[in-house]
């Protein structure tokens, strides 16, 4: 055998894998369908613009050496210094309406303090009630930095132990965002601002899991977000550099049509051209969903994993409006890196006005020469909005109409942007993309254009994934890594996740060669 | 010691907590084991949309001038293609020939009418034969009806954007660039297209347009259509003689804001381009199409004088072996020099724009014209070339897809 693993798929989540197993003096495979790497995490060029495809904030990584876990892995694999970074001044402003039709409109910085005195600014007597909810932040992230480095199986005994030094996280795990914030004592409009960051894991604060949110908004507001210079095409081609400048190899226009499997053990891939490659190790960067019900048999795949794919959702799809703008930001009046543009601060009603087309007007919308100055020509900007949709509404969309739909679309999102911000933009559109669910299954393949993977609904959050981790890994020989995977989205869960499907699979190496010896 | 948090009450936190993969469990335990959903329609409509490649056949072939023909395709249902992929007007297509022992693609703009694609399921290619042209020649002595066709879905960004654009249009072409233009003038007629086209269109003289008779049938039926030729080397009464200059623009050009749209030969793009600039439009409202390659890259001024007439040797590395190590000479592009060589090279629009053709420079130096790099930042800095528009100007090793 030429390979001690393949991978399926050049995401970051794959990549990282390849590049972290390479590292670790593997020689590995990847195997991508698509003509670069990266994934989502890679720009494309129209006219004199430069746009980037989906990465606007990279958390986990940190300016100093050793914090961060994504900085932690650049700096094993010698990247960190071949990228580039840029950091936006603050975390985001968020514009939307509390429930009696108030508007709320709110800047927020980074760093823990700043950022509850200027909650404080807006919401008054809100400090002490934002401080609890920071310190239960720390706990909780600590809880689960300790829960990673213990190789030991979560039950009664495990968990009491716990009590002592993460009693505020075991009690707070099992809820909701909106239980906690009212455990907390929040006050309901500091609730509306914080809620906002909601849609980048797109499930509403009735259902979402407080520790993963929690997770999340701590990283971000403690460490900031980062942005590659060259945008994410700069990171995919660093990883990708890496594994091949080391032994490894890269092929690109090489879909996997089928993982071979025998009694029971992951045994190579055959890929469309009909060519097959031995390897008793597999880690695909793929849906689980497309490798149970497209590249395996059906006796191949264990109940257990026919029924845990059946039971989980696609979380959000993806739309994206890209414009390069004939005006500079500062002229047009945008000083924002990030904005998040909902209709309501109800996180349940505006998930469910994500499901239809027409109804769908949420955006998160980057700036990025606000954080990235010379991205773009002088006197010009690019504005990127990302949409989600929380059903398959594009999938009832009849083909012929599609271009409408796409321009009709990509109409309503700009004018929503510009009736909440009141500047207009819609006279200096010079260049203009429209990615829409379709586009994403085209390019990322994914099911029905998904890109936040799996939903983490509260049965199937994070924690409670990487709880029964172990019971997930039911096809012997295949480990997923990415966004959709244990960790969940988002770049640097990707890339983190990578490195954590090397090592364990790294592991499984170590333990067939043992069995194999014996 | 600080208060403990609490959500119902200490005992039913710690066994809720408890309970997380337990209750993960029972939820995936009362899923159905029937197997797992394969198919999506947003997948099927993207890939019907944008089909990987598309099989044609040859229907018709119809002469359309000295030279000239035009080719009537259809799907190819033996081969697996049902539906033609919906297209834009500007749009083109990747055709892949086997000429000999080279395997090479050639884009050609669609000329017919999205509702001929997606109602009578045609596209009509143009196809104008070059003198000693390897690609064309072929075309013209082997395409005939029936022939198999295999060819890439519609592609390129050159098409009206109603959110970006103007909705009056100024065409400016010739020959090179007309079908385009056909194809806009034939979708405004069936109304898929909301525009109002003006077109100024660039003959040496009256008996070398082509589809002259079929833009006045257009412009006679349809108000949003008015063709506007122009003979340099003729005097024909009732048409402008002479070229496209910023005056005559001006003559037409309506009061209100407009787009211009460029699509032609070299020679037109360099004769218009110093028009357009004193016509002191935004940049968002003047838009080119890339659509010819350098004939002679020779004649670029910032071509390296010292590289003309050198040849090198490009060590050609796929899926991790070298494949071939092939003659590279300074003047011809790398894509063409892979062909010659008879290596499969991905390659749709070889002007250096779509970046199919895609490739890594391991070792050596290229010359990129200015104007065609459209690399992204970091391709640049890491390597990546796009053969279509890269020369060797070194002993080279390369990766292809």
């Amino acid at each position: 055998m030429d390979f001690d693993i393949i991978v399926i798929g050049a995401g970051l989540g794959g990549l990282t894998a390849a590049a972290c197993a390479t590292k670790e003096g593997k020689r590995v495979l990847v195997l991508e369908k698509g003509l670069a790497p990266g994934g989502s995490a890679t720009s494309f060029t129209r006219g004199r613009f430069e746009f980037e495809a989906s990465l606007h904030a990279l958390c986990g990584y940190s300016k100093s050496q050793g914090v961060g876990d994504v900085r932690i892995i650049f700096d094993e694999l010698g990247i960190t210094e071949k990228i580039e970074w840029c950091q936006p001044k603050n975390a985001f402003r968020i514009i939307t309406k509390s429930k009696n039709g108030e508007r709320i409109d709110a800047t927020l910085p980074f760093g823990i303090e700043k950022f509850i005195n200027a909650i404080e600014e807006y919401v008054p007597n809100s400090k002490e009630s934002l401080t609890k909810l920071f310190e239960l932040a720390e706990n909780s992230v600590n809880a689960l930095n300790y829960l990673c480095s213990v190789d030991e199986k979560i039950n009664m005994t495990f968990a009491k132990g716990l009590l002592k030094d993460y009693g505020d996280f075991v009690r707070t795990a099992p809820y909701s965002v909106n239980q906690v914030f009212k455990t907390l004592g929040i006050p309901q409009r500091a609730i509306e601002i914080l809620s906002g960051i909601w849609c980048l894991l797109g499930v509403d604060c009735d259902r979402l899991s407080f520790t993963q949110y929690i997770t999340l908004l701590y990283s971000y507001i403690q460490f900031g977000s980062f942005v590659p210079k060259e945008r994410s095409n700069e990171i995919s081609l660093a990883l990708a550099g890496f594994i091949e400048d080391n032994r490894s190899q890269i092929r690109y226009n090489s879909p996997v049509t089928r993982i071979i499997f025998e009694k029971g053990q992951a045994k190579g891939v055959i890929l469309k051209n009909g060519e097959k490659i031995f390897c008793d190790h597999i880690i695909a960067n793929c849906s689980p969903t497309d490798a149970f019900s497209k590249m395996m048999k059906i006796n191949d795949v264990p109940v257990t994993a026919v029924k845990r794919t059946n039971a989980r959702s696609f979380g959000a799809r993806g739309a994206t409006i890209y414009l390069g703008l004939n005006r500079s930001a500062s002229d047009l009046g945008i000083e924002d890196y990030t904005t998040i543009l909902t209709e309501t601060s109800d996180t349940s009603v505006q998930y469910n006005l994500m499901r239809t087309l027409n109804s769908n007007k949420m955006c998160i919308v980057s700036c990025l020469n606000n954080a990235n100055p010379g991205c773009s020509p002088k006197g010009t900007c690019i504005l990127t909005f990302t949409t989600l949709f929380t059903d398959n509404c594009w999938g009832n969309v009849e083909p012929e109409n599609y271009f409408n739909e796409k321009d009709n679309f990509a109409k309503r999102i700009i004018s929503f942007y510009e009736e909440s911000t009141g500047i207009k933009i819609s006279d200096y559109i010079e260049e203009i993309e429209i990615a829409t669910p379709l586009t994403f299954a085209r390019y990322i393949n994914t099911p029905q254009g998904t890109i936040y993977g799996y939903s983490c609904d509260d049965w199937d959050s994070m924690l409670s994934r990487f709880m029964t981790e172990a019971s997930d890994s039911d096809t012997k020989g295949l480990r997923f890594c990415g966004g959709w995977g244990t960790q969940h989205i988002g770049f640097n869960s990707a890339i983190s996740s990578g490195r954590n499907t090397a090592f364990a699979t790294l592991y499984d190496i170590e333990k067939s060669c043992k069995e194999g010896n014996n | 010691m600080k208060d403990k948090l609490t959500v119902n009450s200490t005992l039913k936190d710690f066994s809720n907590f408890v309970r997380i993969p337990e209750h993960r469990k029972s939820v995936i335990n009362q899923a159905l084991s029937t197997p797992t959903k394969k198919n999506y329609v947003v997948n099927s409509n993207a890939n019907f949309l944008h089909p990987d490649v598309q099989y044609l056949r040859v229907k018709e072939v119809i002469e359309s001038g000295a030279d000239e023909r035009c080719y009537i395709l259809v799907p190819d249902t033996a081969h697996g293609t049902g539906k033609l992929a919906f297209f834009r007007p500007g749009q083109y297509l990747s055709i892949t020939l086997n000429i000999g022992s080279s395997v090479v693609t050639r884009p050609f703009t669609i000329c017919s009418s999205p509702y001929d694609s997606s109602d009578k399921d045609f596209y009509m290619i143009k196809v104008k034969r070059v003198i000693h042209g390897f690609a064309t020649n072929h075309i013209f002595n082997t395409w005939q009806k029936g022939t198999e066709i295999v060819a890439s879905a519609p592609l390129g960004n050159f098409y009206y954007q109603p959110l970006r654009d103007y909705p009056f249009l100024i065409g400016i072409t010739d020959n090179d660039g007309i079908p385009t233009f056909l194809s806009m003038a034939r979708a405004i007629e069936e109304k898929s297209l909301d525009v109002n086209l003006t077109l100024f269109y660039s003959c040496r003289e009256k008996s070398s347009a082509i589809f002259m008779e079929e833009l006045l049938e257009i412009q006679k039926r349809t108000r949003n259509f008015k063709v506007i030729f122009v003979f340099s080397d003729e005097k024909v009464e009732n048409y402008e003689r002479g070229f496209i200059t910023k005056q005559l623009i001006e003559a037409y050009a309506p009061p209100e804001n407009y787009s211009i749209f460029i699509d032609g030969s070299s020679q037109l793009l360099k004769l218009i381009s110093t028009q357009i600039a004193e016509l002191n439009l935004e940049r968002k409202a003047v838009r080119l199409n890339i659509g010819s390659q350098v004939k002679d890259i020779k004649t670029i001024p910032d071509f390296p004088v010292e590289s003309i007439g050198k040849s090198f040797e490009c060590k050609v590395k796929k899926d991790g072996k070298v494949i071939a190590t092939i003659n590279c000479p300074a003047d011809e592009t790398i894509l063409v020099a892979l062909e010659r060589a008879g290596i499969p090279a991905l390659s749709h629009c070889r002007v250096g724009s779509c970046g199919y053709c895609r490739a890594r420079l391991t070792k050596g130096n290229v010359f990129i014209p200015n104007g065609v790099d459209s690399r992204k930042l970091a391709d640049t800095k890491h390597g990546i070339i796009h053969p279509c528009v890269s020369y060797a100007m070194s002993d080279l090793t390369i990766q292809i897809n």
